[in-house]
């Protein structure tokens, strides 16, 4: 007697017979998923097709579609597109360090000196820091009775970000600001000041205009002090009197917390006469910028958008009035209201993109002609198939309406 | 709507068969033999179980769908807007091979009814089966591939597209049929050659003779080799040459098991054909 063994009726060596017409079922599962597949790539090709050579049939109505929807996009970037240019350069220039710096002003009462440097090198969200030192009185040394013009000692590190120091800094020699240069009547920004108090000399080779941020401290002489010369509590030397420090913030977002900041590290003595000066004007006018013209921007886009649309509606119902023969013929043919449809707003899809692109390219080369601010890539890439979505929806009542015409009204011969 | 329509067939249906009517109102000149056929038909159809010839008949068609009628009216009514009705009680049978002319008055409904047996509009009331189905259940795409696949239509004026070219005509419903193009293109030019029109293939309509236009038309309805066809005055603007090469066509379609329905003024057409139905 000989042992059975159930294979479940398949061939000795093979697969049981029931997975293998769960593969086979399964293989064919995924044949037909395949031929559908293609069948409706196939579809969607000829529909493209037709709606390609109705388009190019229909010359006229072709035309004015793509007219409209270029003037649509062309009337966008041109007015909002240059609208969103110009805000960008506007609050690109208020981003600039001047929205995002913080003046601290101390009487030499206060204790403040260049070991608040030290401090803030190691801190988050500061992009740089400045310190200046008392301002001292200097006249061109060749006429001693010149105007005077205040000398302030300048001194600069780099911080934790490895952002390199805003002013000069390091060895440079002294430079005047331009207003400094006029006043002491120095050519080119070259020649000598000496001190009113002291006498001391100091050799000015040339002019350095301020940034935004230090307009408040012009003129003056600035004499960048070497990195190393500053001095550290590690380094034990006596630290330098600080009266101005200007810490710039890595992004405006960050004005506040680097204004608190600074204000715990200042390490003064006494805080009588200290005032800590942030950017806050520019900031609310910053936003307000990107509020008001954002806004604009966007109503302005919808209304265009609004108007291109009713306006290609209308070339395609009156296309559709002048086809009703047409969509008639082809519903008789055996052509079902959702191929209409599709054939029409296919159309209208191959009609808006060649519109768009037209009524991009055209605005760009407008703009830079003009020497316009153009806007950004992503404006104009979400401009253009805006412009084609705008053509579609306005075109679904249209082919709606071309759907539901009557052959018998529109086939019969009066 | 449809539901009604569908009960207000079956009733009339069953009342021609207790009546034992062999033909409603429509007038039929020739042919009594398809008469009988129309009442042997409504009979099937609304499930009276009398006995009797026409039910055997009707029991036989059904054992070969060959045999099966192309297409039935039953009670057909339709009216335009608030107009009073324009076909009221249209009851027929149309049989595989059969050329049917439909004649009468103009503005008695032949384009009408054409239109309705073409699925192309809903009765007001009635049924319409098509190879023994009810075609008033049907979706309107539905309704769309049945005209695509398995009707053909020839209109008066041709109704071509202006602005293709002729074999683009001859190809359209291609796309409706779900047809690759490339196969339908060899088909059409087929088709045109056989008809004479090969050397205008790449005209436009505006370019060629009614005859030519007609033709054409012709080319486009023999496309998906329909079981129907549907000729609207289809020889009212040719010369006796055309004419008589639609004609031809329609009868080698008959032959060919199809059923061919045509409205028409043209007696010659007329007489030509297997039975008349006047309007």
């Amino acid at each position: 007697m000989s042992a059975r063994t159930d294979t479940g009726g398949a061939a000795p060596g093979g697969p049981p017979r029931a997975v293998v017409r769960e593969t086979a079922a399964s293989a064919g599962a995924g044949r037909a998923v395949v031929r559908e597949t293609a069948a409706f790539v196939g579809v969607v090709r000829a529909v493209v097709r037709e709606a390609v050579a109705s388009a190019v049939a229909a010359r006229v109505a072709s035309v004015l579609t793509v007219t409209v929807v270029a003037v649509l996009c062309a009337v966008v970037l041109l007015t909002t597109g240059r609208t969103v240019g110009a805000q960008n350069a506007i609050v690109a220039s208020i981003d600039s360090a001047a929205t995002r710096s913080v003046i601290v002003r101390a009487p030499a009462s206060s204790g403040l000196d260049t070991t608040v440097l030290d401090r803030l090198a190691h801190s988050g969200g500061v992009a740089s820091a400045t310190a200046f030192g008392p301002a001292d009185d200097v006249v061109n040394a060749a006429f001693p009775g010149g105007q005077r013009v205040s000398l302030r000692a300048e001194y600069s590190l780099p911080v934790a970000s490895g952002t390199p120091p805003t002013a000069a800094g390091g060895d440079a020699p002294a430079s005047a600001s331009p207003a400094a240069g006029r006043a002491l009547g120095l050519a080119d920004g070259i020649g000598a000041v000496a001190s009113v108090a002291t006498g001391a000399a100091y050799d000015v080779l040339g002019v350095r205009a301020l940034p935004d941020y230090l307009r408040f401290l012009d003129p003056v002489v600035l004499v960048p002090e070497r990195t190393d010369d500053v001095p550290t509590p590690a380094a034990g030397s006596a630290p330098h009197p600080v009266s101005v420090l200007v810490v710039v913030a890595t992004s405006s977002a960050q004005v506040e917390a680097v204004a608190a900041l600074v204000t715990s590290v200042l390490g003064v003595t006494s805080r009588d006469g200290v005032t800590v000066t942030t950017s806050a004007a520019l900031t609310a006018l910053r936003g307000s910028v990107q509020a008001q013209l954002g806004e604009f921007s966007r109503s302005f886009t919808l209304l265009v958008f609004g108007v291109g649309g009713v306006a290609v509606a209308a070339v395609l119902y009156g296309l559709v009035l002048l086809r009703r023969r047409d969509f008639g013929r082809r519903r008789a043919l055996g052509a079902s209201r959702s191929l209409i449809v599709a054939l029409l707003l296919a159309q209208v899809a191959v009609l808006g993109t060649a519109g768009s692109a037209v009524g991009c390219l055209g605005a760009a080369i407008t703009l830079l002609a003009t020497g316009d601010p153009l806007p950004t890539v992503s404006f104009i890439a979400a401009v253009a198939p805006l412009s084609v979505l705008t053509a579609l929806a306005a075109s679904v009542a249209p082919a709606l309406i071309a759907s539901t015409r009557e052959p018998l009204r529109e086939l019969r011969v009066p | 709507m449809t539901r009604r329509a569908d009960a207000e067939a079956t009733a009339a249906a069953a009342d021609l068969a207790r009546r034992d009517h062999p033909s409603a109102d429509p007038v039929t000149r020739r042919a009594g033999a398809n008469a009988a056929q129309t009442g042997a038909g409504h009979r099937a159809r609304s499930g009276v179980t009398s006995g009797g010839p026409a039910l055997r008949a009707a029991s036989a068609n059904a054992a070969n769908p060959a045999n099966v009628p192309v297409l039935e009216a039953v009670g057909l009514r339709f009216a335009y807007e608030r107009a009073s009705p324009i076909i009221d009680g249209f009851t027929a049978l149309f049989e595989p091979g059969e050329l049917v002319a439909l004649t009468g008055p103009s503005g008695r409904g032949k384009s009408t009814l054409l239109y309705l047996l073409g699925l192309l509009v809903r009765p007001l009331a009635g049924q319409v089966l098509f190879e023994g189905e009810p075609t008033g259940i049907l979706n309107d795409a539905q309704r769309a591939r049945l005209r695509a696949t398995r009707l053909g239509f020839v209109f008066q004026d041709a109704a071509l597209d202006p602005t293709r070219s002729i074999l683009d005509n001859v190809v359209e419903t291609s796309l409706y049929r779900g047809v690759d193009r490339r196969r339908s293109l060899t088909r059409a030019r087929a088709l045109v050659e056989r008809f004479g029109v090969e050397r205008r293939a790449e005209s436009r309509p505006g370019q060629i003779s009614g005859g030519q236009a007609q033709r054409i038309a012709l080319c486009r309805a023999l496309m998906n080799d329909p079981r129907l066809i549907l000729a609207d005055e289809p020889t009212g603007n040719l010369d006796r040459e055309s004419a008589a090469i639609v004609l031809g066509a329609f009868r080698e379609r008959a032959e060919a098991g199809a059923c061919v329905l045509i409205a028409t003024h043209d007696l010659a057409l007329v007489s030509q054909c297997d039975r008349e139905l006047a309007l």
